[in-house]
């Protein structure tokens, strides 16, 4: 009797765990919805691993060895923008017409330090900063730059550290660093204002109100000696020059670094007068110079424009530091006699 | 139980061993997974997440349904989120959000935030971005492993990478989007299925074993060894009484057969002290007597002794040496001492437990014993028969002396008093013929 009953049951039983778990692949994952990764400030990720940017590196050098090989600036602009375009430019114009480039243009291949950051939203760019070159040149501190998310990462501006500066410190590049603005409060100045200072300080030199503000630095010293040796020969025509220095709208690119103060590089673009006086001819001041008039007739009055690229560490409010210049380049871009 | 429940789960064990190895061969869940789906806008992206659903390593395939007019290639990309959201803001994506089922793509279309971008001459192609991390550019169709390190990676697909700016978001054709994965860690049913079985094993052979004891087969095995002694407490009574007294008896059967000699011991409360039902089934010894000694009534032995001249001194003595030796020698009923007391016989002292002896029994022991004792000397006593044999006279001194001391026998309260009722009386007497003189002097 028994058996007429346990029998079936198992049966039925059997069956019933076999259709519930017969072909059963397991539970349909489903998405975890882990928060934004962009909401974080803290945990943002880099926008380029290291490997894409030596990549991208890569790409620039390959453009500007092109370049430097045929003297020709044709091809710059698929990999190098704003005012490192202009520079390079003119530096090939140079080199063709004195033949050689000039070794302040060695970008060495090797990076000391990247500085990648996570920030959504274009334009973005990335710091790198060289090693020395290999004749013991300075560093170079290059500003890579994205200006949509349809165009790629140019080469945007290029500035030569001076010897013996102290670059504030970034997270490493697995980390992700943070873009700054051009009005980024809580530093010793916005970075368009410590631009436009140390513009007119360059320019005004030791009168400017703004002298106490800023370290002194390479740049400036060497502008100094520059201005007053012309100054001397300048005296002896009886002739007059000025200098203005103008910084450009929009050409500045600002990383917060992880001290708390800003890495500001931005173009000032600088107009160069000089007037001979007592009829004489003012004529190109330096080879560059020179080899950018070319065979122009030259009169009494020379305009040089020159574009120069500067470096500037803005530290905190509450820091205790000046305002420093950590790099600079200059290069005249166009010679004309008025 | 034997008959019906060790079949049950023996079938339900061997039917649990078959499905667990049906799980790891046949229904074993397959480690391909192809989920397909189909888009029709130009951009098509993975959300964040989607990539390492099922595992790290996922190959992505998308498939124009049929060649334009010209060439149409198909591009895909790695990258963020949040650059696949920068190349296509302002456009309608299809989104893979994730999967349906296990063959279904679970896609819907949506609208990218944020402006879209102009492409200016500086504009690059689809595949010659910085932003990817990986691209695969195809003809007819463009497929890419991928692996999967971080969640917010994505794939973006362009079905239209010749177009430079695109006016609408439509694909020239439909596309057949593919995810694959291949599972390296498959779900395990298997094992549940062994670990049940052979629980079931187990306990068809308890219930074979163990569980199926006949009792009825035990209890004609005790009948058989009548010599066979049951200890006084079993296991399961210790443990039970450590729980709450009374715990753990084994319960007899309501239709069962009561055994006199059986059931009485078990019955027995265990709190009584020393009322209990007698039993006269243990003959020959089966139920040791305890004696308690400090139940001893020490007047009483004193009485015996002081009328212990009347009879022989040495009776007397041996009678006391020879009682409490035998009380301690074969640790024999206390009604044995009690014999001692002149004109007292107190109750035989049990020690409560069940199988005592109660107090008839103990009297109808003694009775017995000292009726036809010769082998029940005490050892090391001088006088063997004599105690019993002694007794007789103060048992019956006892009855035939009707004091109150054999009244008394019935009453509890005799054990604990010190001095007898006898004695009372003649002190009281004494006390009142002092009293008498008291008086008399006082009032003098």
């Amino acid at each position: 009797m028994h058996r007429f009953v346990t029998r079936p049951l198992v049966v039925v039983i059997s069956l019933g765990l076999l259709s519930s778990l017969a072909a059963c692949q397991g539970q349909v994952p489903q998405v975890q919805k882990s928060g934004t990764p962009s909401s974080g400030t803290a945990t943002r990720t880099p926008n380029l691993t290291t490997r894409q940017e030596a990549a991208i590196r890569k790409e620039i050098g390959q453009v500007l060895d092109k370049a430097n090989e045929s003297k020709d600036p044709a091809g710059l602009d698929e990999r190098v923008s704003g005012p490192q375009l202009q520079i390079r430019t003119s530096e090939l114009q140079i080199a063709k017409a004195t033949g050689s480039l000039n070794p302040k243009t060695i970008i060495p291949t090797s990076i000391a330090q990247t500085v990648i950051p996570g920030d959504p939203g274009w334009p973005r760019s990335v710091f790198a900063i060289t090693t020395t070159t290999e004749d013991q040149q300075s560093k170079r501190l290059l500003v890579l730059n994205q200006e949509s998310a349809h165009e790629n990462y140019k080469l945007w501006g290029v500035a030569r550290l001076f010897q013996g500066a102290q670059l504030p410190k970034f997270p490493v590049a697995t980390i992700g660093a943070q873009m700054g603005s051009p009005t980024d409060e809580g530093l010793k100045a916005t970075p368009v204002e410590a631009v436009r200072q140390y513009a007119d300080l360059l320019q005004n030199s030791g009168s400017s109100q703004y002298a106490k503000d800023f370290a002194q630095d390479d740049f400036r010293t060497s502008m100094d000696t520059l201005t007053q040796a012309v100054q001397k020969g300048i005296e002896a025509n009886r002739g007059s020059q000025d200098q203005t220095f103008s910084p450009q709208d929009g050409e500045i690119r600002v990383m917060h670094s992880s001290e708390g103060g800003d890495l500001v590089v931005a173009q000032i673009n600088s107009v160069w007068t000089r007037h001979a006086g007592e009829g004489r001819e003012s004529t190109p001041a330096s080879d560059a110079e020179k080899a950018l008039f070319g065979d122009g007739k030259a009169t009494s009055t020379m305009k040089v424009t020159y574009v120069n690229v500067i470096a500037l560490y803005v530290p905190s409010s509450t820091s205790r530091d000046q305002i420093r210049a950590v790099g600079a380049e200059r290069e005249p871009i166009k010679v004309e006699a008025v | 139980m034997r008959g019906v429940v060790t079949p049950i789960f023996g079938l339900l064990a061997v039917t649990c061993i078959v499905l667990g190895i049906m799980n790891a061969t046949v229904w074993k869940p397959s480690p391909h997974v192809d989920a397909r789906g189909r888009a029709n806008t130009r951009y098509v992206v993975t959300d964040p997440g989607v990539l390492p659903l099922v595992d790290k390593r996922v190959s992505v395939e998308a498939t124009p349904l049929k060649a334009g007019a010209g060439r149409s290639q198909v591009c895909m990309a790695l990258t963020t989120a949040q650059d696949a959201a920068g190349w296509t803001a302002g456009q309608d994506v299809t989104r893979i959000k994730g999967l349906d089922d296990w063959e279904t793509l679970d896609v819907s279309r949506g609208k990218v935030s944020g402006e879209q971008v102009k492409d200016g001459a500086k504009a690059v192609p689809f595949k010659d971005s910085d932003m990817w991390r990986q691209v695969e550019c195809g003809d007819s169709s463009a497929r890419m492993r991928v692996k999967v390190d971080r969640p917010d990676l994505v794939v973006l697909v362009d079905t239209r990478p010749d177009q430079k700016e695109s006016k609408t978001s439509a694909a020239k054709t439909g596309v057949n989007l593919q995810l694959l994965w291949e599972r390296s860690n498959l779900p395990d049913f298997a094992i549940p299925f062994y670990f049940g079985g052979g629980l079931l094993a187990v306990l068809t052979v308890l219930s074979a074993t163990v569980f199926a004891m006949d009792p009825a087969k035990r209890r004609k095995k005790q009948v058989e060894q009548a010599e066979e002694l049951e200890p006084e407490v079993s296991v399961a009574q210790a443990l039970g009484s450590v729980v709450a007294p009374g715990l753990g008896r084994r319960k007899r059967g309501a239709g069962r057969h009561r055994r006199h000699d059986r059931d009485a011991p078990v019955e027995a409360s265990a709190e009584s002290t020393g009322s209990s039902t007698g039993t006269e089934g243990f003959v020959g010894g089966q139920e040791p007597k305890v004696i308690d000694p400090q139940v001893r009534n020490m007047v009483a032995d004193h009485e015996v002794a002081r009328s212990g001249p009347n009879r022989d001194a040495a009776q007397g003595r041996s009678d006391n040496h020879g009682t409490w030796e035998s009380d301690r020698a074969e640790g024999r009923d206390a009604s044995v001492g009690n014999q001692q007391g002149a004109g007292r016989q107190t109750s035989p002292v049990v020690v409560p437990r069940p199988g005592a002896l109660t107090y008839a029994a103990a009297r109808g022991m003694a009775n017995a014993n000292h009726t036809g004792s010769d082998n029940v000397s005490p050892a090391g006593s001088e006088a063997t028969d004599l105690p019993w044999n002694a007794d007789a006279g103060p048992v019956e001194t006892a009855e035939s002396g009707g004091s109150a001391a054999g009244d008394l026998d019935v009453d509890d309260d005799s054990q604990t008093t010190v001095i007898s009722k006898e004695e009372m009386e003649s002190y009281l007497a004494r006390l009142a013929n002092e009293g008498d003189l008291a008086q008399d002097g006082d009032e003098q």
